[in-house]
């Protein structure tokens, strides 16, 4: 990692006291101390255990959902001088090693984005899943004309420059698929990293569940009809 | 014939308060003409109702009756889109105020 202090790790959370004080030392432990944590209105100790564990917390006074919390996340590290941002989730699905890999890959081969993706080598994922991601992407194709294999991915990597181009207007689930239609129009370098996800219990209640594509797919298209 | 003459009335109510509204401007321009249009093409059906059996075999409607109930769906469909656009509009309001007042704590 050649800028490891310009380097910010944003990490969204909802209620995920849980989990959340694991992910942070977890990232810490691979050299990635600065760290940002939303704290989306949660309702338990989201907010002490990620200040307790020594990140910067910035609270949303009242739920907003993942967009909502990505957008101040990725612009609280743009005013914190960030050349690079990463965003994980707080669920612990994602491996921090994964995440460091991400950052190294846009570093060295000066990309604007990266996304891990789970599907580009889908071992250990739900069939279900699987297949509720492929009609994600396919969607998310129709509507926007980009392809990734994971549009869903809550990993991802933006250089500063993409950062600040990144116009999100979705407060919900619906980011992800913003996000690459942003990809698109702003023609960002952007590719793929494969990354195994790691599915507990506890991230699959968490996660987006299948029947959420109607409701995503309808809000899309208001966007679109703005 | 006293239906047409509440149908009247009543058109006339919502026309004032159309009027009202307009001048306090709690409604844009285009609005206003929008169900001033739907209002006086009420009074007029109420008056002639041959114009509707007129309009529905124009566009191939069989029983006269069913056009308004075709036009009043299609004007719910509207309505309801309006709205939803509204509502996520109102939502991202929110959402940029949240996460204004959640950047501000950090600047001191």
């Amino acid at each position: 990692m050649k800028k490891p202090n310009r380097t910010w790790v944003v990490i969204p959370a909802y209620n995920e006291e849980k989990t959340l004080g694991e992910v942070i030392t977890n990232l810490k432990k691979n050299s990635l101390k600065n760290i940002i944590v939303i704290n989306d209105g949660s309702e338990d100790r989201t907010e002490e255990v990620a200040v307790k564990m020594g990140a910067k917390v910035y609270s949303h006074l009242i739920n907003r959902g993942l967009g909502g919390a990505l957008n101040t996340g990725i612009s609280a590290a743009l005013l914190n001088g960030a050349e690079i941002i990463a965003t994980c989730d707080a669920d612990g699905q994602h491996n921090p090693e994964d995440v460091k890999r991400a950052i190294d890959f846009l570093d060295k081969d000066n990309l604007d984005v990266v996304i891990g993706s789970r599907l580009l080598n889908p071992e250990g994922m739900p069939f279900l899943r699987r297949i509720g991601n492929k009609g994600f992407n396919f969607i998310t194709f129709l509507l926007f004309g980009i392809y990734s294999t994971d549009t869903q991915s809550g990993l991802r990597v933006f250089s500063k420059k993409a950062a600040e181009k990144l116009k999100i207007k979705t407060s919900k689930m619906e980011v992800s698929s913003e996000i690459i239609k942003e990809i698109g129009r702003n023609k960002l370098n952007f590719k793929e990293i494969s990354i195994k996800a790691i599915y507990t219990d506890y991230s699959m209640e968490k996660g987006q569940k299948n029947t959420n594509a109607f409701n995503i797919l309808y809000k899309l298209f208001l966007r679109r009809a703005m | 014939m006293t239906v047409q003459w509440v149908v009247l009335a009543f058109v006339a109510i919502m026309i004032v308060k159309l009027t009202l509204d307009l001048r306090r401007s709690k409604i844009s321009e285009s609005k206003f003409i929008m169900w001033a249009v739907i209002w006086l093409a009420l009074a007029i059906i109420a008056f002639f109702p041959e114009i509707v059996f007129f309009l529905a075999g124009l566009i191939g409607i069989e029983r006269a009756k069913d056009l308004p109930i075709y036009l009043s769906i299609i004007l719910l469909f509207y309505l309801v889109f309006k709205i939803g656009i509204k509502i996520e509009n109102i939502n991202h309001e929110i959402t940029r105020l949240v996460k204004k007042l959640a950047l501000e704590k950090h600047k001191k």
